[in-house]
């Protein structure tokens, strides 16, 4: 405080003008300061939000492709780039390889990938997923090579790229020399070469080519051949294997996309009308569970085989169309890194898509005159593009193509599954795993726990309110509320950590004393405050107002203690003893330890307190002079509150549950521990769930930098910040309204 | 007609006094759970043996017993021999229980304790036994031998007759369970007690104390009062004192309220985004650049978690400044500038020494709130075990990069990434009452503070 000598004597030692000059200075600095101060903090506050939204922004922001070099180069027909997009190798419609560099246009080399090749014969054709060539030679073989893009390093550490091309594999597909009609090669994981092929008299051939290193070092060439039958339907234009020699797929005459799966015994077979016009481009995506096809008008449609769990049966179907590109299909190639595509139309038109959004994230001229051919490059980054007149490298900035609101918030039907579904599986065992990004089941999951929670809470802190603020001594207020207030700040850790490890198993041992108590136990209160009426007169005054709470805890106990008591009678003669076992039984409901009945009661248990002392002070703040009024016009106390004190605070009320909601949504150490976290939609009770806010603490740590899981978890954060902010904006304006109101009263 | 309107009146109003009772055993019913079950981990046990129907024996403390399964449990330790510390026994297989007096306990480095029977001591060549053995024993505890000297190795048997040998430098503790009075027990309670708080976890955070967690959990709240305090009350002083207000000073209070409610969670992904990796990574690649890639600020730490929690609370502070600072009745104001202050004299000399019990109030409520909030730490720099503390004698001695271990944390992980959690329970009973005690008595203390700051004013505001 302020001391009166120092006040004197800096006013009379001192000459008043200097003195005051400095303390003007000082004075407008401290304000300069203060506002500093103040400004960073409110920035602070809101740079959070920015922060937060700056992180998730790129999940949405549209993706874009920018072509950084061109080269002439006639008739390319393939185009294959390098992992860091310096050079590319160019196949043209005259059977010649073109090695050129990027930057300069310079061709470094060029020669035929099968040196006696002759134009006219049957075209040389490049897979679009793996780098190889194939050619039909015609007299029942097939000729392959491959090639793969090299690293080395000189002596001064530069960086050398160049191909390096394997030995021509010249394939016997039919010994007998029979014209192949249509035919597919894949290069498996172990470099083992797949065909199907259909052959003279009809049948399809599965051939497989493996190479085995011997004791002396030298390849060893293993061939394996199978046959069968296609069965009736039009001729084979187009067959499709994959290198897991699992699936075949084959367009036959008349617009028909027929399925097989390959097995050791016996072949799964379906088989559908296309709605499309002409099939110019075929293939897999990345995983090979997903067979695109692109016709001539422009469409673009996924199809993919999958299996009923329960029955066993195979289902083929369409399972995406795409947005129409403007002109008909030309050119088609694979990411190798995400189930993403790129396709190239007639008009000079190129379409970078994604499977499983279904989007198109992006289209733009590349050239003028049909896209002949196209390459992605290894990290979805690079696209090279070719038309009859030139070549072209783009960058492709296309961060998170599997991001979209409708992966968040709608049903996705990913590969191998039945249906379309709400899934959240960020991370799986392989790299063709695509994670599976749905956000619906754990906002399910927040609500769920949030409902549980509020159903126990609500009752109990509005009530207790009620009670404190009309009902009890103001002695016994001083210390009920710090009581409350301790129960506030009681760390979720501990609550969580006592749910898990404390009351999970007794709940799971006592169930049915549980499931009782909310039935039993009021009616035992209530009853019991009949019979305690009976007490004479002499006893009851002597309790001061509100004293019952008291007596009510004990009584409560007791309620509790009697449900302990009784619960495995009932368990044992209506269930079996095992309540368990007969939910599971009778009504195929899983029981799991960590539940949401336990989260109800753990997280309500650190809710109450804050609807508590909101509805209190809502409760308190009703004018004294409407209770006196209201008891003055003879209405009883319950009476006065039911019909003055609660619809005058129900405002308050409602801004209390509001503000225990916003609490609950963003609960994270509960959850956390007290339930199982599986990220499943189930509205059973006794089953778990994962949350939001769950998520983000188990999954933040795993996420990369800038990757996909990482924004999407900013997203969540973002979503949770906005929840509970306008959830709790809300609550206060409303709470600032009653307080008006309450005044003018 | 109104004889029923009671009825329903009063049967309303037990439900209002039964759920407020149902909070009230809650509270008190945890608190008595939480006091119960963490300090009963350290009363010495006394240990049974058994003799089953098979004709086996086993020694072991009782842990709890199921008498509707006929059955009960027993910490039988010797993981060494075992391979597992607990084990269950059915009521019928049992033959006999007895209290054996020459069973020994003992506290060793690793595999938890040792029960069994002490037939001798061999120094050397030299062989104790008997009481000698023992004295010997308690005089020289965890004693390596001097350079030179012999080993000491002791020669045990377990409740089977299976002989076990273990070197006297590994034994922390030995004492007869079943010989001792009610005050020696307590005296070794207050010692465990003791140990729990100021020793170093061993075992995988199964055994010995949390010192470091509490370290780290007061280090870390240390440097958050550090940043929230000052810039709390600076934008409490701006809102209420050095705005002209407004709707922007409104709807700033109104988002400053509401961060309160914004949950923890979101706080921590903030910390990671912005502190560790756009602030830590920028710091690192400024001037730790010859240790990258290995992080130093760009990984969760000490400073990171500070500032995370620093403003997670920092809304608490600012409300309760400004409650202190609207508590300052005017008049206190009027009179000082009329004595000829300015503005920043009458702010460091009036006003805020008037709020100062407001700002304390807040302060010690953030203090509570950070020390029992895990969420966003999770993510932001602690670790289960950490190997250094952050503060030690090498420059700069305190080591604000450094991970951290935190009570909060200590109990989700100890309670559930533990590999033996049933060991560690009485562990994490303990430390969730060490930090429950710490929150209530930091809050207590705020709620005694804000209700004399109350009734100070109430008394003397005109």
């Amino acid at each position: 405080m302020v001391r009166p000598e120092e006040q004197a004597s800096s006013g009379s030692t001192r000459p008043i003008r200097t003195t005051s000059s400095r303390r003007l200075v000082l004075d407008r600095i401290a304000a300069i300061l203060v506002r500093l101060g103040g400004a960073v903090v409110i920035a602070g506050i809101l740079g959070i939000l920015l922060f937060l939204l700056w992180e998730a922004s790129p999940l949405f922001l549209p993706s874009s492709v920018k072509p950084l070099r061109s080269v002439s180069i006639k008739g390319a027909r393939a185009l294959s780039i390098d992992p860091y997009g310096e050079l590319c190798l160019a196949l043209t419609k005259k059977g010649l390889l073109q090695l050129f560099s990027w930057k300069d246009g310079k061709a470094l080399d060029v020669f035929p990938p099968f040196p006696n090749w002759k134009q006219g014969e049957a075209p040389i054709v490049m897979s679009p997923s793996s780098p190889f060539f194939t050619l039909n030679v015609g007299e029942g073989k097939l000729a392959e090579r491959s090639f793969q893009w090299k690293v080395t390093f000189d002596k001064q550490g530069k960086r050398i790229v160049r191909p390096s091309f394997e030995k021509v594999q010249v394939l016997s597909l039919d010994p007998k020399g029979g014209k192949l009609r249509a035919y597919s090669l894949a290069r498996d994981s172990e470099g083992g070469l797949c065909v199907a092929a259909v052959t003279q008299n009809g049948k399809i051939r599965i051939f497989h080519r493996s190479f085995e290193e011997n004791l002396f070092g030298d390849q060893e060439i293993a061939d394996e051949v199978s046959d069968f039958d296609p069965g009736k339907g039009g001729v084979i234009q187009r067959l499709i294997i994959d290198s897991s020699r699992q699936n075949l797929y084959a367009l036959r005459e008349g617009g028909i996309l027929q399925w097989w799966r390959l097995q050791e015994n016996g072949t799964a077979t379906k088989s559908l009308k296309l709605e499309m016009g002409e099939i110019r481009s075929a293939g897999l995506l990345f995983g090979e569970r997903t067979l695109v096809l692109g016709d001539a008008e422009g469409r673009l449609q996924a199809f993919f085989p999958y299996r009923n769990q329960e029955s066993g049966e195979w289902f083929f179907t369409k399972v995406h169309e795409f947005p129409k590109m403007p002109g008909g299909i030309r050119s088609f190639s694979i990411s190798q890194r995400n189930k993403g595509f790129a396709v190239g139309d007639d008009l000079g038109n190129v379409g970078l898509y994604y499977l499983t959004t279904e989007k198109r994230d992006w289209i733009g001229r590349l050239g003028k005159g049909p896209i002949t051919c196209l390459a992605l490059g290894k990290k979805w980054d690079l696209l090279a593009s070719a038309t009859e007149e030139e070549a072209r490298i783009s960058e492709v900035d296309d961060p998170h193509p599997e991001a979209s609101l409708h992966t968040f918030f709608g049903k996705v039907w990913y590969e191998d599954a039945e249906k379309p579904g709400y899934v959240w599986q960020s991370t799986g065992g392989t790299d063709e795993f695509e994670p599976k990004l749905s956000l619906v089941p754990l906002i399910f999951g927040t609500l769920k726990g949030t409902f549980f929670a509020l159903l126990f809470a609500v009752p109990f802190g509005v009530l207790g309110a009620m009670f404190v603020s009309q009902f009890l001594h103001a002695s016994y207020q001083a210390w009920i509320k710090p009581l409350i207030e301790i129960m506030a700040s009681l760390p979720s850790v501990i609550l969580g950590f006592l749910g898990a490890i404390w009351l999970a198993p007794i709940l799971e041992d006592h169930l049915i004393a549980f499931l009782m108590m909310p039935v039993f136990l009021p009616i035992f209160l209530i009853a019991s405050g009949f019979l305690g009426m009976r007490l004479p007169k002499r006893i009851l005054r002597r309790f001061k107002v509100g004293s019952e709470l008291f007596v009510f805890s004990l009584v409560l106990l007791l309620g509790i203690w009697i449900c302990f008591l009784v619960g495995p009678l009932i368990a044992s003669l209506f269930f079996g003893g095992d309540p368990v076992r007969w939910l599971s039984d009778h009504w195929k409901m899983t029981y799991e330890q960590r539940n949401a009945i336990v989260i109800g009661i753990v997280m309500g248990f650190a809710v109450i307190p804050i609807i508590f002392s909101i509805a209190e002070d809502a409760f308190s703040n009703v004018p004294k002079n409407l209770v006196s009024g209201a008891r003055a016009l003879g209405a009883n106390l319950w009476q006065t509150v039911s019909r003055v004190v609660f619809p005058t605070a129900a405002p308050g009320v409602f801004s209390a549950v509001m503000i225990g909601f916003g609490r609950a949504i963003g609960e994270t150490m509960i959850v956390l521990m007290a339930t199982g976290n599986t990220p499943i939609m189930d509205p059973n009770p006794f089953n778990g769930f994962r949350t939001l806010s769950a998520n983000i603490a188990t999954e933040i740590s795993e996420a990369p930098v800038g990757g996909t899981l990482y924004r999407t978890l900013f997203f969540a954060g973002l979503l949770l910040f906005l929840i509970t902010f306008i959830l709790n904006a809300s609550a206060d304006a409303v709470r600032h309204r009653l307080q008006k109101k309450v005044k003018n009263l | 007609m109104a004889k029923k309107q009671d009825k329903i009146g009063f049967s309303l109003t037990w439900l209002c006094a039964g759920s407020l009772g149902l909070c009230l055993v809650g509270v008190i019913g945890l608190l008595l759970l939480l006091g119960y079950q963490g300090l009963s981990g350290f009363w010495p046990k006394r240990v049974m043996e058994l003799r089953l129907k098979d004709g086996s024996k086993a020694l072991g403390e009782l842990v709890r017993s199921q008498p509707e399964k006929h059955r009960f449990q027993l910490k039988i330790g010797n993981r060494d021999l075992y391979g597992l510390d607990f084990k269950w026994f059915n009521d019928q297989d049992v033959q006999e229980r007895s209290w054996p007096k020459d069973v020994v306990r003992l506290e060793r480095e690793e595999h938890g304790i040792f029960l069994g029977r002490l037939k001798a001591l061999e120094i050397g060549k030299r062989i104790l036994s008997g009481p000698e053995a023992w004295e010997f024993l308690q005089k020289n505890i965890n004693g390596t031998p001097r350079k030179g000297q012999a080993s000491m190795v002791l020669k045990l048997v377990d409740a089977a007759g299976t002989s076990k040998e273990i070197p006297l430098k590994a034994v922390l503790r030995a004492i007869h369970p079943n010989q001792m009075g009610f005050w020696k027990r307590l005296g070794l309670f207050f010692r465990r007690n003791l140990e729990f708080l100021t020793e170093n976890p061993r075992e995988s955070n199964t055994e010995g104390g949390v010192f470091p967690a509490i370290f780290g959990t007061i280090l870390m709240v240390f440097l958050m009062t550090l940043f929230v305090t000052p810039l709390g009350v600076l934008a409490a002083l701006y809102l209420r004192e050095y705005s002209s207000g407004g709707w922007f000073v409104r709807s700033v209070r109104v988002a400053v309220n509401n961060l309160a409610g914004v949950p923890s969670i979101v706080f921590g992904i903030f910390g990671l985004g912005f502190f560790v990796y756009l602030l830590g990574g920028s710091l690192d690649s400024l001037f730790f650049s010859d240790r990258l890639p290995s992080p130093t600020f760009g990984t969760g730490g000490i400073l990171w978690a500070s500032l995370t929690l620093a403003l997670l609370t920092i809304p608490v502070v600012i409300v309760a400044t400004e409650e202190g600072l609207a508590a300052v009745p005017g008049i206190a104001r009027q009179g000082s500038y009329a004595l000829g202050a300015t503005k920043f004299e009458t702010m460091w000399k009036v006003v805020l020494p008037g709020a100062a019990p407001g700002i304390l109030t807040g302060v010690i409520l953030a203090i509570a709130r950070a020390a029992g909030e895990v969420a966003p730490l999770m993510i932001v720099g602690m670790v289960k075990l950490a190997p250094d503390l952050p503060v030690d004698g090498q420059f700069p001695f305190i080591h604000l990069e450094r991970k951290f271990m935190h009570l909060g944390f200590y109990i989700y992980d100890l309670g559930f990434q533990s590999p033996n959690v049933e060991a560690s329970l009485p562990m994490v009973y303990a430390t969730a009452f060490l930090l429950v005690v710490l929150v209530t008595i930091l809050n207590l203390f705020a709620i005694l503070v804000r209700n004399r700051l109350r009734r100070k004013y109430a008394t003397s505001a005109v």
